[in-house]
This record gives structure tokens, sequence and C-alpha cells, in this order.
């Protein structure tokens, strides 16, 4: 098995939680991820508080501007910003995002899709293999949501997927959202997605909610996540087995007690997938 | 076989444009593709907005939701961001405030205010020396003293009342126009523990301030005092209740004998 083994149930970490997390929900959850960029490089109550939260639980990182995908050259100083931070937290392990953000010097903050071709898997795989060389370690790889795809692609994004973190001997981080929000977009069946996929190589999941809007799904994770999602992930569970799952929120974000709710229910459903595999 | 760097360049232009249709879009016609990059297009200029509201509070609520939402919109055509972590988007915000809005300059020290106070709240984290930390060096060699200031530390220099104006939108108070003033004067922005402070400065302060943030030593600074009329005698009781007054509010982190 190339994966770790699960860290349990996390949250990922929002300043409005901090002191909950620190306070009365000490230990609430098992594990935290913290949005990488929020701490780069920084100092003050921001990571004064992440190195508080480290001190009771394990901590993930998690990327949105390595953008593996862009045509840009690889930022140096990024990836050695992230070690540092990394090293210091001891970071249980790092993810970014199967995209790009921006080309020739421009960031567009946002998790772009790829063409799903055979040259761009080598390009990627490439960048990827670079990008852990730079790190020091495997990293994993989000699929994201996307509202466009190609006229050039070859390749669906799970076969995409699949063979990238053979090639690039990379781990991934399985975002059941947006594998969700993507299929309705584009009219593929998640089922198929769930199957391709390397068992042995994920390692982490997303739960996370999004909106409607037209005849689009949008990533916005700001609503709790919703019923086909929650059934999606039991599927998953029964695929990939015991995997790290967190509730990602990062609007509308409501009390912890809120979030701890929906991470019973995926602590529910990971017992239940555990029971008919024994 | 396709140039992905072209194709992510058109994608590009395309989203900061407001989304064009692309023929490299998969879709059933003109319009599908336009509605499926458009919602690149509008979460792009979103985001950004966002940022600069996050980064920009106060100045937010001094022009209101609708006028800032505009102005946002000019700034984020005008420079878009060149950063990996969207926390920095808005560093030019100032000075381009003070080039698109010359009539109202209360905006782009109001924005420089805010953006210093921004960067001095999560400043990386540096150890403060105590005064103490000065007691083993001569008097007669204080002179060549050159101190390392916290990197959070800095003096904006403001021509209107905006450090007032940002106090009053912190405090909720509602905007008059009729409450900006030209008020010239000096503000020391930094961070101490985990708080952003801000206070007014005497001129002597700004001078001795610049001088030695700017790597000149202590004698050095006490020479631009006499320079700017300062009174002899007073020139190193002045400078030094300065520099003890930098130690309390933790702003020295080095020092060094030239």
């Amino acid at each position: 098995m190339v994966r770790a083994p699960s860290l349990g149930f996390g949250l990922g970490l929002r300043p409005k939680h901090y002191e909950a997390l620190l306070g009365e929900h000490r230990g609430a959850v098992d594990w935290l991820e913290a949005l990488t960029e929020n701490y780069l490089g920084l100092g003050g109550r921001p990571l004064h508080y992440l190195e508080r939260l480290r001190a009771h639980y394990p901590i993930v990182l998690h990327g949105v501007s390595l953008s593996i995908g862009s045509t840009t050259s690889l930022d140096r100083d990024y990836l050695r910003e992230v070690r540092t931070l990394a090293d210091r937290l001891e970071a249980a392990w790092v993810s970014d995002h199967l995209c790009w953000t921006g080309v020739d010097g421009i960031n567009v903050h946002d998790l772009l899709p790829l063409p799903f071709t055979e040259a761009v898997l080598n390009h990627v795989a490439a960048r990827i293999r670079q990008v852990q060389d730079a790190l020091g370690r495997r990293i994993l790889i989000e699929n994201v949501s996307s509202y466009v795809t190609f006229a050039a692609a070859d390749m669906t994004e799970h076969e995409f997927l699949a063979a990238l973190a053979e090639r690039s001997d990379c781990l991934l981080l399985l975002d059941v959202n947006n594998v969700y929000v993507s299929s309705v977009n584009h009219g593929f069946d998640p089922r198929e997605y769930l199957r391709a996929l390397p068992v042995e190589r994920v390692q982490q999941i997303h739960l996370a909610g999004h909106t409607r809007k037209g005849a689009y799904l949008i990533d916005t994770h700001d609503a709790p996540v919703i019923e086909p999602v929650w059934q999606l992930y039991g599927e998953a569970l029964d695929r990939f087995g015991q995997v790290a799952t967190m509730i990602e929120r990062d609007d509308n974000i409501p009390a912890l007690p809120e979030l701890l709710a929906e991470l019973d229910r995926a602590r529910a459903i990971a017992k239940h997938a555990q029971a008919k595999a024994a | 076989m396709i140039d992905l760097h072209q194709l992510q360049l058109e994608m590009q232009r395309s989203i900061m444009a407001g989304a064009h249709e692309a023929s490299f879009v998969q879709g059933s016609g003109t319009q599908e593709r336009a509605e499926r990059l458009g919602i690149y297009a509008s979460a792009y200029r979103a985001r950004l907005q966002e940022a600069l509201a996050h980064n920009f509070p106060m100045l937010q609520v001094h022009l209101g939701n609708a006028q800032f939402a505009a102005l946002a919109a000019d700034y984020i055509t005008a420079h878009p961001s060149t950063f990996a972590s969207i926390r920095f988007f808005g560093d030019r915000l100032a000075s381009w405030l003070g080039q698109a809005r010359t009539s109202e300059p209360w905006l782009a020290e109001l924005a420089s205010f805010e953006w210093r106070l921004g960067c001095a709240f999560d400043a990386p984290d540096e150890a403060a020396l105590s005064l103490a930390a000065l007691a083993d060096v001569a008097p007669d060699r204080w002179p060549e003293l050159r101190f390392q200031f916290a990197q959070s530390a800095h003096r904006v220099s403001l021509g209107t009342n905006a450090a007032e104006l940002y106090a009053e939108a912190m405090r909720g108070e509602p905007i008059s126009a009729g409450r900006i003033e030209t008020s010239a004067g000096d503000w020391l922005l930094w961070r101490q523990a985990l708080t952003a402070h801000y206070r007014s400065m005497t001129a002597v302060e700004a001078l001795a301030f610049d001088a030695l943030a700017g790597g000149e030593t202590f004698g050095e600074a006490c020479a631009r005092l006499l320079d700017a009329g300062i009174d002899d005698a007073d020139v190193p009781l002045q400078a030094a209740a300065c520099l003890k007054r930098w130690f309390a509010d933790e702003l020295i982190i080095a020092f060094a004998l030239a």
C-alpha cells in the first residue's frame, strides 16, 4: 500500500474556529487541514494559532497556488516556503489541485481545468515529480470541480487522474463533491469515476456543499453536504476503505457544532462501510 | 497536438475580459460555451473583489458597497494579481487611487493606512529586544549604534485626516464628507504581540525613525535632528526618548555598533 494510514475525521481549519478548537471543542476532530497560502511567510495571529493548534492536532497543508498544470515555470520560491512551513509544522502531508491558476505571471486565483490529453499528462506528471523532489515528499493531487471541458481532450478526467497518479507516483485527494458537481456539469457517471481511481493512492477525501446556478452546479463550499454526495461518499469508502475524511467550508461558515454534526454523519457512513467490508 | 500554453493564454484572457466565447471549449453552441466560461469570469471578479474587501474593509465602509465595487472592478482591470497568495492582492491600490482619484486624496491615504496595518498584522514574527539590552553599551559609543526595526514597523505620512476616518469607520460611525480635512501628520504602524497598532508621531520621532530605520547610526540620526532645527541641547534627549519608546513598543529587534 502506497498511502498512509487514515488520520480519521477532520475539518478545514478556518480562523472563525481557532478558539473553539483550542477550547470547548478541543479534540472534537482528529486532524485539521490548513490552507497553505494563509500562513506562508507570515507571522502574527494566523501562525500563532496554527502552531497552538498543531500542539493538539495533526495538520495537513492544502494549497491553491501550485498551478501544477500551468505552462509557466514552477515557482521555486513558493515551493521553498511550502517546504519550510511543512517542516515547521511536521505536516502529515501536503496537497494541491489538478489545475492551473494562471500563466505569464498572472494568477487568476481559480482552479482552472486542463485538457486531458497524453501530452498534458506527461507535462503534469513531470512537474509533480519536480515538486515532490523540491518538497522532499509525495504530494496529494485533488480533482477539481469544472465547468468546461476541452475540444482537444482525448481521455476522461478519471483516466487522466489514474494515469497521472501512477506516472508521477503521487497520491490522490478525492473530493467527492467535486466528482458529483463535475458529473452533473459534464454528464458523466460519478461511480465510473470512482471505479477508475487506484485504491492504494487515495489518501484523503474532501466533502463539501455546492450551489445550483441555472443548468450548472457551482463548487461554492458554502452549504451543507447534500444527500447524493453523502451517498457517493459511502460508495467511495466501499471502494477505497477507511480514508482520512474532512468537511471543507469556505463561505457561510457556521459555528463549529454544525460542522461537527456533519462530520458525525461521515463517521457513521464510514462505520457502516467498515462493517460491510468485515 | 494542442499548444497548451496558447490555450491557457487564450482562456486566461477570456476569463479576465469577462468570458468571450472560445472555440477550444466543448459545448453545443456559442451560447453554451460562453455560459460555461462565464462561470470562471464571474468567479474571477468576485474573488478578487472579495480579497480587496478583506484587505480594505474600512475603505469599503467609507465608500459604501456600490462605490467600492466599482473601484475594485477598475483596479482588478488595471492591476491583475501576480501573487501566489491572494492575501497580497491590493498592494498597489493606494498608489493607483492616488492617480485615479486625485480630487479625493484621502482615499489613497486611507488605503495606504489600511494596507500597512494589514501588513503589520501578519508580518513575520521577530523577537523584540528590551531597553536593558543596551545596558552594556558605553555612553560614548552610542553615536555608533545602528538599530534593526521589526518588519511590521512603518511610518505612513498623511496629508488628510485619513487615520481618523479609519478610526471612525472602525467604530461604525456614519460617514460624512464634511469630516474630511487637510491634516498633515505622520503615523507609526506596527504589531506588538498579536495586535496591530498605530499612533501619531511627532515630527522629531518621524525624522529619527526614518534615519534609524534607513540604516543610519544614532549619531547620524541626531545630526539630522540638528539640521532640522532642533535645539542643540535637546537633540540627544529627544532621540533617546524616541528610542526608549520604540523599545517599549517592541519595535527594535537588533542593534550593532558600527
